[in-house]
C-alpha cells in the first residue's frame, strides 16, 4: 500500500489529517523511521508538522518557560532562554544520543515516543514540566510523567498533538541536575538516569525535593518516597545513604545487557545521591 | 493532473544534492540514504546499522549532520544535501582529505565517508579550529570505526584543525 505523506500548514488541518487512515504524526522522524526500518511500525499515512507555524518557539513569561514541541534537541541545547532558566535541562538536551539525533529529534516527538530510557521526560518531569496537548475534543495539560502509560505507549489519542512543554521558573535557592550512568558508549541508552530538582534553605537544609528516574521501569519513575527522605535534612552522608536505600526500593528495572535488575537498582540509588549532591546551588553550599 | 489519483500518487519533491537540483517523485517511505544511493547513484553514502547509531550514512542537510537512514526523502523537500561526493567542490577541505590519506585515517574505509562529512560540517561552518578537542570528540562520538582506527582519524583531524 502506498504510504501517504501530508504536510498541513495549520493545526486544524493537521488534526483533520490525523482523523483518518491510520495516520501517525511525523515530527523529526528519528524514532519513527527507526521503528519503520525495524519493521515495528507501518503507518498508512504520515502527517508532518514541519510546516505548522508556532510549534518551534521558546517563550518565557514570569511563571514559566515554554518549549515548542517541534524544537529540536540541538535547538534547545543552544537556546539562551532555556539555558538561563534551567541550565540542567539545556545540558540534558546537549547530551541526547549523538549530534545527528539532536539535529532532527524533537521535544514533542521524544515525549510522545514514550520511551522510559530517553533523557527528556526524566529531567522535564523533575522540573515539574507540563505538556500541552490539542485534539478534536479540546485541549488539555498534563504533567510530563503522565504522558507515558508504558514503553512506547503514550497517553495520547491517535488524533491528539503535543504542542509544547511548560517548565515553571526555578525557585530561589534551588538547583537541578541530570545524570545518566553510561557504562557502555556515550550515545547508548543509560543503565539508569536521574533528574533532580532540589530547593534549600539558607543553612543548606533541603526544603523541597523532586527526583525522577529513567530506564528503571516501564515509564519514568517519580521517586516520591526517596524525595521525601531528603526533605528537612542537609545532604550529609547519612541522608544520602538513606536516599540510596529508598531509591533502590522504589525503582523497578529489568535485566538486560546494560545490567541486571539488582545492579540497576543499586546504581539508581548511587546516581540519585550524586545527582542530588550536584543539584546544590552555589549559594546553598556550606 | 487528469488521470492521476493525487491522493495516492508519490509526492514530488525538489532538493539540491551537491549543488545539483533534482526534482523527483518518491515513495513517502523512501529513505534519504536510498534515494541518494539507488536513485541518484551516489553510493559514497553507506548504510551500516540503519538505526542511526553508526554514522556511516552521515550527510549534511542544510548544514545539519543527518543520519540519512533515519530521514525520509520527503522530509528534506526543498533542502540542500551535501554528501561525501560533494566535498571535492570545497578547496578548504582538500587538506582534510589529504590528511586522512597520509595519517591512515581509515582501515577498511566503510566509515570514512561518514567521518569526512561529519568533520567537513564543522569545517564549512568554520567551527573546527575554535572548538576544544573535547567538543570535537563529542561531535564525532556517533561516527563509529569498527576497525577501531580512531588514532589515525584523530591525527587527521588534528592536522585539519591547524
Amino acid at each position: 500500500m502506498t504510504l501517504l505523506w501530508r504536510r498541513p500548514t495549520t493545526i486544524d488541518e493537521a488534526l483533520g489529517e490525523l482523523a483518518t487512515d491510520d495516520a501517525a504524526i511525523y515530527a523529526g522522524g528519528v524514532s519513527l523511521v527507526l521503528l519503520m526500518n525495524l519493521g515495528l511500525f507501518e503507518p498508512a499515512k504520515l502527517v508532518s508538522l514541519a510546516a505548522v507555524p508556532g510549534l518551534a518557539a521558546v517563550t518565557a513569561d514570569d511563571d514559566a518557560v515554554g518549549l515548542g514541541a517541534m524544537c529540536t534537541h540541538a535547538r534547545l541545547a543552544a537556546d539562551p532562554i532555556l539555558r538561563r532558566a534551567h541550565p540542567a535541562a539545556a545540558d540534558m538536551f546537549s547530551g541526547i544520543g549523538n549530534v545527528r539525533v539532536r539535529s532532527w529529534g524533537t521535544l514533542g516527538g521524544n515525549l510522545a515516543h514514550a520511551d522510559p530510557a530517553q533523557d527528556p521526560p526524566v529531567m522535564l518531569a523533575a522540573l515539574r514540566g507540563t505538556v500541552s496537548i490539542v485534539g478534536p475534543h479540546g485541549d488539555r495539560v498534563i504533567p510530563v510523567e503522565e504522558l507515558a502509560e508504558g514503553p512506547l505507549s503514550p497517553a495520547l489519542e491517535p488524533d491528539e498533538i503535543v504542542t509544547s512543554v511548560r517548565l515553571p521558573v526555578a525557585e530561589e535557592r534551588s538547583g537541578s541536575c541530570y545524570l545518566k550512568y553510561l557504562p557502555g558508549t556515550r550515545d547508548d541508552y543509560a543503565t539508569v538516569s536521574i533528574g533532580a530538582n532540589l530547593q534549600f534553605d539558607r543553612e543548606g537544609v533541603v526544603t523541597q525535593a523532586r527526583l525522577v528516574a529513567g530506564a528503571v521501569g516501564p515509564t519514568v519513575v517519580v521517586l516520591g518516597a526517596a524525595s521525601e527522605v531528603l526533605t528537612g535534612h542537609p545532604l550529609d552522608p547519612d541522608v544520602l545513604d538513606a536516599l540510596r536505600v529508598a531509591v533502590r526500593d522504589e525503582v523497578n528495572p529489568s535485566s538486560d545487557r546494560r545490567g541486571s535488575a539488582d545492579y540497576k537498582r543499586e546504581m539508581a540509588g548511587i546516581v540519585a545521591g550524586r545527582a542530588a549532591s550536584a543539584s546544590r546551588p552555589v549559594q546553598a553550599r556550606p | 493532473m487528469e488521470g492521476v489519483d493525487t491522493d495516492t500518487a508519490w509526492p514530488s519533491i525538489a532538493l539540491t544534492v551537491n549543488g545539483h537540483r533534482h526534482e523527483v517523485s518518491v515513495a513517502a517511505d523512501r529513505r534519504l540514504a536510498t534515494l541518494l544511493r539507488e536513485d541518484l547513484g551516489l553510493t559514497g553514502t553507506k548504510l551500516g546499522c540503519e538505526v542511526g547509531v553508526c554514522g556511516t550514512c552521515t550527510v549534511l542537510v542544510d548544514g545539519l549532520p543527518t543520519s540519512s537512514c533515519l530521514t525520509l526523502a520527503v522530509q528534506v523537500d526543498g533542502a540542500a544535501v551535501l554528501t561525501v561526493e560533494g566535498l571535492a567542490a570545497f578547496p578548504e577541505l582538500a587538506e582534510l582529505r589529504q590528511a586522512f590519506v597520509e595519517e591512515g585515517g581509515f582501515q577498511c574505509g566503510f566509515c570514512t565517508s561518514g567521518q569526512l562529512v561529519a568533520i567537513a560540517g564543522l569545517m564549512l561552518e568554520q567551527r573546527l579550529s575554535t572548538m576544544t578537542p573535547e567538543a570535537v570528540t563529542e561531535h564525532l562520538h556517533g561516527n563509529l570505526c569498527r576497525c577501531t582506527g580512531y588514532y589515525g582519524i584523530q591525527r587527521a583531524i588534528d592536522r585539519a584543525r591547524r
